[in-house]
């Protein structure tokens, strides 16, 4: 027997052995590792022996190189999720751009799309703030889509270089050129759509005598050179009636297809410079 | 019987050999390479047939002859120490005459090993292993299976290497 032999007692030798062992596990590394090295290094032509497999990738030893410690495992590891988390929000936001492209009658323009970073509504106007400016080249008096109706909101009233502000179509300050149609009439009937100031939009300068306008007809913001290409919905029409203080004229009510609240992520038009030129 | 440790010595050499080599890698199963731990079935073995003070000795150069098969020194020295010293103090108790009661010990072993194993490496080297849950698992299942095969092998041996491989039952020690 060993303990016979050695004449040392079970509990000696087991103490004696697990010191050895916690010196083995409290040294560094790099010296207690020269041990493994060497066994490997020696028993190399039998270790090599059979189909390589996960121990090559490993190493019987420990390769350092193909190893690191765990802080930069966890720093990659957070690097590499918040790259896959910005590939997933790339991705959407193609998936968006691409739906949005699809909708328009003409999906020639280039569009932007940007997050709202904040609403204001309020008595001095109806603006949006938005997360891209002119570094992604926006202007001013660009049409801005919501990107889940495909309609005009407004369009930009001031950029900066990462930051644009978007006046919606129910700001009082706010003028564009829309046209209404009916489904299945030839009539285009085009005049300026002014915000209310509230939560819709007046049309005027339109004569009774001349056009038919009825409550569900649509209305287009109308193609401008160079902003806009054709025709693009922004809401519909909501009350008709003979304008108060000028009965020969229409006084159109328009109900505009977005609820500003709701409001999260904006597209742009953005022509490109030889549409702009055309 | 006494045991011969030179002989324990060079099974011992040869069955870190296997541990650490390629050849086992033909019964690795699943994309982690997972394949049995002869060594920890190697501990499981001879601390439950070897007398006790033999057995503590036993379990410590096991778990060194692993530390060197893994590259990193002390965990499984310190691990297969403690556990192999525990088993051998259960040998009056333990009888592992049925390799479904040979398989199960060697499950459980396995996995409270592995646990240890991969704690203590983590002390020491600062490094994280993917899949940890599963190879521990799946190593402990396999090593399980392959036990008793390795068992009765070992049996075989036991007379070679001075070890009497215990037959009797728990009341005949009473």
């Amino acid at each position: 027997m060993l303990h016979k032999q050695l004449n040392i007692s079970r509990g000696t030798l087991f103490t004696t052995l697990l010191i050895v062992a916690i010196a083995f596990q409290v040294i560094p590394r790099a010296h207690t590792d020269r041990l493994a090295n060497l066994f490997s290094k020696v028993f190399k032509p039998v270790l090599d022996v059979g189909p390589r497999g996960f121990s090559d990738i490993l190493g019987p030893a420990g390769d350092a190189e193909k190893f690191v410690s765990k802080s930069r495992y966890d720093e990659l590891w957070k690097i590499c999720k918040n790259t896959e988390a910005d590939l997933l929000e790339m991705q959407r936001r193609y998936e968006v751009l691409s739906r949005v492209r699809s909708e328009l009658p003409k999906p020639s323009p280039g569009l932007v799309l940007a997050n709202v970073i904040s609403l204001s509504i309020d008595g001095f106007g109806h603006r949006i703030v938005i997360n891209a400016g002119t570094s992604s080249g926006i202007e001013t008096g660009q049409y801005v889509l919501d990107t889940s109706q495909t309609s005009v909101v407004g369009s930009i009233s001031g950029v900066f270089e990462t930051t644009a502000t978007v006046r919606l179509v129910t700001d009082a300050r706010h003028i564009i050129m829309v046209g209404i149609r009916r489904e299945g009439a030839d009539d285009y009937i085009e005049g300026p759509m002014v915000g209310d100031g509230r939560d819709g939009c007046r049309i005027g300068l339109i004569p009774i005598k001349e056009h038919d306008v009825r409550v569900g007809d649509t209305v287009y913001a109308s193609a401008k050179r160079g902003l806009l290409d054709t025709p693009v919905v922004t809401g519909e029409v909501a009350r008709v009636k003979p304008d108060r203080n000028r009965p020969l004229l229409w006084d159109i009510r328009v109900r505009p297809l977005f609820e500003p609240a709701r409001l999260t992520e904006l597209a742009v038009i953005v022509m490109v410079p030889q549409e702009k030129e055309d | 019987m006494n045991m011969r440790w030179m002989r324990f010595m060079v099974f011992l050499l040869l069955a870190t050999l296997l541990n650490a080599g390629n050849v086992l890698n033909t019964i690795s199963v699943t994309s982690l390479q997972i394949k049995p731990d002869l060594l920890l079935i190697t501990l499981v073995f001879f601390s439950i047939n070897i007398a006790t003070t033999d057995a503590v000795a036993a379990s410590f150069a096991i778990g060194f002859a692993a530390d060197i098969a893994g590259g990193t020194m002390g965990p499984c020295m310190i691990t297969f120490g403690v556990i192999g010293s525990f088993i051998s103090q259960l040998q009056r108790v333990v009888v592992m005459k049925r390799m479904i009661h040979q398989a199960a010990a060697i499950f459980v072993i396995a996995l409270v090993a592995g646990g240890m194993v991969q704690l203590l490496s983590s002390f020491k080297t600062d490094e994280s292993v993917s899949n940890v849950c599963r190879m521990i698992l799946g190593g402990a299942a396999y090593s399980a299976v392959a036990g008793p095969l390795v068992w009765m092998f070992l049996s075989t041996m036991a007379s070679w290497l001075g070890v009497q491989p215990r037959q009797h039952s728990r009341l005949s020690h009473r």
